[in-house]
């Protein structure tokens, strides 16, 4: 039990999907800090950030399996922490906006503008090809195997890239909307 | 008398204390199915350390699923109040007389002043005298050599049967105080 702290990331997750639940703990020891602060960073609230990075590493066990390795384990969970944090709060939100119950057609038609504006503020931020390809599917409509042709890839190369930046820019997205664009761009190196 | 669910109670001052320790209560927590609190109290110029208690507690919840391993919904609550450690305490013990506390040895409950200051409430308390070489197999094993007061004569003797413990447990904490 004590040989797998000194194990990689990918070996412990390996053991972990293998039902070793104790190669958990050592991830839990490992990361539970950085998703802590990473809550803390959105909610302001250390005594909620706390509750909050235990519910985010037990959900990162539950759904283990859908890890594939693709980023680095705290790339996936600084993921999950983020869309936990913020669906937290917008749940919470949500309650009392509908207690207000005055809906406001005209600020949702701004919002969604404003949103489009970050939106497309992210993207011209993201490496060249990457953003080639995203602005090919999802502006000109372009389809998979069509994007796959054009940059001599394989159809689940595509979407494997295609799923990635998705990935990222909707953690972007979320940081861009909860501290602002810059506080977003600057947030590109870490992802 | 207002009912109050009880809780497992493990009391933290801040300073040195043991993994095994924490991981014990923990686990005692989740075997008679009672949520697993951390208490704590910080005087006021030293508030800044609240995120030290919460590396703290996270790292003792690394540690215990590393040795209790296979509790997915286990979750730690922490609440940290302001002021002297001990009359704090006190005060809270007096609030929540439903509450199992754990004491940990290597903090400072083990000398007599503090030992009797506890035990002068009606909270069932496990002074647990050491937690080394800990396993999910020797957790009855620490149990019935931890030292424990206003609990059930024959509490440790069911420790490892969680249905039954709880059951006992729950008699207990609904009897007349």
């Amino acid at each position: 039990m004590e040989t797998l702290a000194a194990v990689s990331d990918e070996a412990l997750i390996t053991e972990l999907k293998k039902g070793v639940k104790s190669a958990f703990g050592h991830l839990y020891t490992r990361y539970s800090k950085l998703v802590f602060h990473r809550c803390f960073s959105i909610c302001k609230d250390r005594d909620l950030a706390f509750d909050l990075s235990q519910e985010v590493m037990l959900k990162a066990w539950e759904n283990i399996n859908q890890f594939r390795g693709e980023s680095k384990f705290s790339t996936w969970l600084y993921v999950i922490a983020t869309r936990h944090t913020l669906l937290y709060l917008s749940r919470n939100k949500r309650v009392s906006t509908d207690s207000s119950a005055i809906p406001d057609e005209v600020e949702s038609k701004d919002d969604s503008e404003e949103n489009n504006i970050v939106m497309m503020a992210l993207i011209s931020h993201l490496p060249p090809d990457e953003r080639q390809l995203l602005l090919l599917k999802y502006k000109e409509g372009e389809s998979v195997e069509a994007l796959g042709h054009a940059l001599h890839l394989s159809a689940s190369a595509i979407k494997m890239r295609l799923k990635r930046s998705r990935e990222r820019l909707n953690a972007l997205y979320a940081l861009a909307l909860t501290y602002g664009l810059e506080s977003a761009l600057n947030s590109f190196e870490m992802m | 008398m207002i009912f109050q669910a009880p809780r497992v109670v493990f009391p933290f001052h801040g300073g040195k204390f043991s993994l095994s320790s924490y991981a014990w209560a923990k686990e005692l927590a989740g075997k008679v199915h009672l949520p697993f609190y951390v208490f704590c109290a910080l005087s006021p110029e030293n508030l800044f350390s609240k995120i030290h208690i919460y590396h703290e507690m996270l790292e003792a919840d690394g540690y215990y699923f590393t040795h209790y391993p296979g509790h997915a919904s286990d979750k730690t609550h922490v609440r940290i109040k302001t002021g002297d450690f001990l009359p704090t305490f006190q005060r809270y013990l007096q609030c929540h007389p439903s509450d199992i506390v754990v004491v940990d040895q290597r903090q400072d409950f083990s000398d007599v002043e503090h030992a009797s200051g506890l035990m002068a409430y009606p909270n069932g308390l496990i002074f647990l005298r050491s937690c080394e070489g800990i396993t999910q197999d020797n957790f009855s094993h620490i149990l019935a050599n931890a030292e424990i007061h206003h609990l059930p004569s024959d509490f440790y003797l069911h420790s490892h049967r969680g249905g039954y413990v709880s059951k006992l447990l729950r008699n207990w904490i609904g009897r007349e105080n």
